[in-house]
């Protein structure tokens, strides 16, 4: 009981830490993602924005080797060339060694999470929610900058030569989605469709693609489905693959969607986590260093210290669908 | 009409400063409004412009940035005054720019260093007159609720301020105007209504105070009323009525004074005139002898030293004669003193009757009698001598025949001035000498002494 009571008191105590860290660092009122006027450099330091809960267990392991979690968007071996610079990148900076670790998938991985199988872990927003929803005491670092914004939004695209003009038009033909992990290849179309009064299940043959790159693959190479659930980035890398991602229009545009965080599991020591979230904040496209590191994920420009709060779209969208 | 120049020139002055002070701070806080205005309007410029911005510069994609400067630049850059708008990165690299030539170099002025450095947007005025500008910075930067985020440049817009300079001092000039026309027009009516009821008051009071001074103590400001200045004009008005009031009383008094004082002084004229009769008499008296009423011997001697010096100067004659009574000691103790007198009175008589008017004779002492003769020679004299002697010796005195020479006689010597003569002593001794002459010879007679008869002159003298 005595111990119980020590521990919750540091709990306390770092949350008030935090805190304060937090008030010297806010200057404006939530935005969209840009700058609010007070812009400070990514040469500032910055302490874990977001506060844990007291109930929260104060975390103080520092694992010899440091498994960083991620999930593939376009396939399984791309993962490797687009998270092991930064992987590398932590290693030298933190002076801890890091292993990246690869969920086949987001159901996977956020079973990794729940099973101790990772210990930083870069999550879909929706893998996130749900990760929060199991685990609350998982400590939100940071969010992905990407394109430009803070968020993206999901496209709902045809062939380009496709004579669908609407929704109403494509009903009853297939189309590609992603498996129920996925934010933009599966939650947010559904959203978007059932505030239109179309039931995804019941209008469309749904056809469940691995990632998002198979799906536009079945959409333009296949051409097995009419219509293909994706997201506003996947264009350019489609094009790397060789895929014809030009020849594509896109049909209905979903509601903006936060980009991917980057978590840690409570147990982790704080410094650690904080160290980490530091070095990943600093690692972003203003640098040349920054951009060779990150070059090869999608239009990701770095990442930002974040809220829980950003990720509410994707609550309610949970909701909208039932889930 | 000083005072009223006075008080009209200081209204326009006050009007003029006023104007001018007004217009100081009228342009003074347009311009801070106007460019409160600017800057706002450039933030809210720069706002929208820095998300497609940084979504370009966080991306690395330039072509997107030079999408949106032109797009920028096409709709804006005319209608609000920018003149150039410039994206700058981390390294102050212009990687935007309406100026498409200034692409790659290096933004090393001092606005731009400074911005890049601040994590707050910045303002800054500068240049003068037509190339005066407004410099607003905004940090392109993307962040999280306030959160610590990631810079990736800056943005720089520089706004001229000329055009707006121009509105200002148009609409400045078209406010002073209307301000300047009501302010005139107030200033006219502020010194009409200062005229009537101040200027007007105070020039006829101090036109009262004028009469006054000149002399009309019945002239009155006139001025009425319950303010201070009615106050002031009863007040005059009052003081000049008890100024009539003590004046005519002083009036009266010197009139009083006046009238006692000619009285006074008619008195002294009087007794000054009684005064001058006493002295007169008392002259009179002084030079007359008493009991003959003939000149005395004082007189006679200062009369003839006088016409003795005026005949030596001017060469003219003069004579001197010197008259005893025979045996009068005789008559007198024979006929008493009072008769003697008689005698000396008769005689005398009888030398004022025969002298002529311009002769001077004189009772010289008991009962000698001297006569003088100006401006008359020695003949002259004689002749009139003989005269008196023999008028008295046909007289007929009271008793005379009880004397000697059974009658009442005299003796004379006459004297004249001569050459040699120098002193009035000179003359009286010949004349007396010449007497004794005359007694000595028998008495009776006149003997005219002789000239140049030195030697009885300086005994006489003595």
């Amino acid at each position: 009981m005595g111990l119980g009571v020590k521990k919750r008191l540091k709990t306390l105590l770092q949350c008030g830490l935090a805190l304060a860290l937090l008030a010297s660092c806010a200057q404006a009122p939530p935005a969209e993602g840009e700058s609010e006027g007070k812009a400070p450099t990514t040469s500032q330091a910055a302490e874990m924005p977001e506060p844990i809960a007291p109930e929260c267990p104060v975390g103080e392991a520092v694992p010899e080797v440091i498994r960083f979690g991620v999930t593939p968007y376009f396939g399984y071996s791309a993962i490797e060339e687009q998270f092991e610079p930064i992987v590398e990148y932590l290693a030298e900076k933190t002076g801890h060694r890091f292993k990246l670790v690869r969920a086949e998938s987001y159901a996977r991985l956020i079973e990794m999470v729940e099973n101790k199988e990772v210990d930083i872990f870069s999550v879909s927003p929706l893998s996130y929610v749900l990760v929060k929803r199991r685990i609350p005491c998982v400590l939100l670092m940071l969010s992905q900058f990407a394109g430009g914004s803070v968020y993206y939004r999901g496209y709902i695209v045809v062939r380009g030569d496709s004579p669908y003009e609407s929704l109403e038009d494509l009903k009853g033909s297939p189309i590609a989605m992603l498996h129920e992990k996925s934010t933009s290849g599966y939650l947010f179309p559904r959203a978007y469709m059932m505030e239109r009064g179309i039931d995804v299940d019941r209008d469309f043959k749904v056809v469940t693609a691995a990632n998002h790159t198979e799906a536009i693959k079945l959409l333009v190479e296949d051409k097995t489905v009419e219509a293909a659930a994706t997201f506003s980035a996947v264009f350019q890398p489609l094009r790397k693959q060789g895929i014809d991602a030009g020849n594509v229009r896109v049909l209905a545009i979903t509601g903006r969607i936060p980009h991917d965080a980057v978590c840690a599991q409570p147990h982790l020591a704080r410094r650690l986590v904080v160290d980490v979230a530091r070095h990943l904040y600093r690692l972003n496209s203003t640098t040349e260093e920054g951009r060779r590191i990150i070059r090869n994920l999608i239009d990701l420009n770095g990442w930002l210290f974040t809220r829980d709060s950003i990720y509410e779209p994707v609550r309610d969208a949970l909701e909208r669908v039932g889930r | 009409m000083k005072t009223r120049l006075k008080v009209l020139v200081a209204g326009v002055g006050m009007v003029v400063l006023a104007m001018g002070i007004m217009g100081v701070f009228m342009m003074t806080g347009q311009r801070e409004q106007q460019e409160r205005e600017v800057e706002n309007n450039a933030r809210i410029l720069l706002a929208a412009i820095s998300v497609p911005c940084v979504r370009a510069l966080s991306s690395n994609r330039i072509e997107e940035l030079d999408r949106v400067i032109e797009e920028f630049a096409e709709g804006m850059v005319e209608s609000a005054d920018v003149e150039s708008v410039a994206v700058l990165d981390n390294q102050l690299r212009v990687v935007g720019h309406t100026n498409k030539d200034l692409y790659g170099r290096r933004a090393d002025d001092e606005f731009s260093v400074l911005a890049s450095s601040q994590p707050d947007a910045l303002t800054k005025v500068e240049g003068k007159g037509e190339t005066r500008a407004m410099l607003v910075s905004k940090p392109l930067a993307a962040s999280i609720q306030g959160l610590p985020g990631i810079r990736w440049g800056t943005l720089v817009v520089r706004i001229g301020l000329s055009r707006t300079d121009r509105e200002i001092r148009r609409s400045l000039w078209v406010g002073l105007e209307s301000v300047g026309l009501i302010a005139i027009i107030t200033a006219l009516l502020l010194f009409f209504v200062l005229e009537r009821l101040f200027l007007r008051p105070i020039a006829r009071l101090s036109e009262a105070a004028e009469s006054i001074r000149g002399g009309d103590l019945m002239a009155r400001s006139g001025i009425e009323g319950k303010g201070e200045l009615g106050a002031l004009g009863a007040t005059f008005d009052g003081m000049a009525d008890e100024l009539k009031k003590h004046t005519d009383h002083l009036q009266e008094l010197v009139y009083e004074r006046t009238e006692k004082l000619n009285k006074t002084n008619q008195e002294l004229v009087r007794t000054a005139g009684q005064l001058r009769l006493a002295n007169e008499s008392l002259e009179e008296l002084a030079r007359t002898d008493p009991l003959t009423g003939l000149s005395n011997r004082r007189h006679l001697t200062e009369t003839l030293e006088f016409h003795f010096a005026l005949a030596r100067r001017g060469g003219r004659p003069i004579a001197f004669a010197m008259l005893d009574v025979d045996y009068f000691k005789h008559y007198n103790d024979a006929n008493g003193h009072p008769a003697g007198d008689e005698v000396l009175k008769s005689l005398s008589d009888l030398l004022r009757q025969r002298v002529r008017k311009t002769d001077i004779p004189c009772r010289y002492g008991g009962e000698e009698f001297a006569i003088m003769f100006p401006d008359t020679d020695r003949e002259q004299a004689m002749a009139v001598a003989e005269e008196v002697r023999r008028i008295v010796e046909e007289h007929k005195f009271p008793r005379e025949e009880e004397q000697p020479d059974g009658r009442l006689t005299v003796s004379i010597g006459v004297a004249a001035l001569d050459r040699g003569m120098m002193t009035v002593g000179e003359l009286i001794a010949r004349a007396d000498r010449a007497l004794y002459e005359a007694k000595a010879q028998g008495r009776n007679r006149t003997i005219l002494a002789d000239e140049d008869d030195k030697t009885s002159d300086e005994a006489y003298d003595e």
